[in-house]
């Protein structure tokens, strides 16, 4: 994309403070659900369950890393396919 | 200043929503041992899966949607030109829906594309 704009930039900046807080919620929900049960009777966590805190950022943040990766190549390889067919559209 | 660029945004937007949509899906489906701190390579491998699975699905999902609306829209268009000829109001349930939806429409990938829904540059 050639010549972004000050405007283009402020709003791709948004976006990724949207997002980034949209997968923290995400993230938040889900390891609450696989590592916090849902009986308990102290106020404080368990060292299995903050170990399983910790665990589970980790591995969210890799998948998420890992599928970013993945999707980034899918749209390269997608817009490589558009540019050849149209260069044998023109040709 | 607007068709193209909130054209843009929006396509950023719903990928990047389905991006964090897939880490969710896919995190609740392969994870579920927390004994290790690394992600093994069975809940590596399960990731790939179920990313190309979802990415394909929605794909076709895609598809099949967009070539549903175009036999509508020409349906509708049809029965538009006979009411006209006819002299009657046209019979189209949603008329007012589908011409707003096709004015202003979100789709970007023609029905023999092979695109995935990316951001478009």
């Amino acid at each position: 994309m050639a010549g972004i704009t000050e405007a283009q930039l402020k709003l791709v900046a948004d976006l990724e403070m949207e997002m980034m807080a949209d997968m923290y919620n995400r993230m938040s929900t889900t390891c609450q659900k696989k590592c916090i049960p849902t009986r308990y009777k102290d106020s404080e966590l368990t060292k299995g369950e903050t170990v399983c805190v910790d665990r589970c950022v980790a591995k969210y943040m890799d998948i998420h890393d890992k599928i970013g990766k993945k999707l980034t190549q899918m749209s390269q390889q997608d817009e490589e396919r558009v540019k050849q067919l149209q260069a044998q559209m023109q040709n | 200043m607007n068709s193209p660029d909130t054209q843009n945004a929006r396509n950023m937007r719903d990928f990047l929503e389905l991006y964090n949509k897939l880490t969710e899906m896919c995190f609740l489906k392969c994870v579920s041992n927390f004994n290790n701190i690394k992600l093994s390579k069975d809940e590596g491998s399960c990731v790939g899966v179920c990313v190309d699975r979802y990415v394909k699905y929605n794909q076709r999902l895609m598809m099949t949607f967009m070539e549903y609306q175009n036999a509508k829209q020409e349906a509708a268009i049809k029965e538009m030109e006979k009411a006209h000829a006819e002299g009657r109001t046209p019979n189209v349930p949603g008329l007012a829906a589908g011409l707003a939806a096709s004015s202003g429409s979100e789709m970007t990938v023609a029905p023999n594309d092979t695109n995935s829904p990316g951001p478009t540059s």
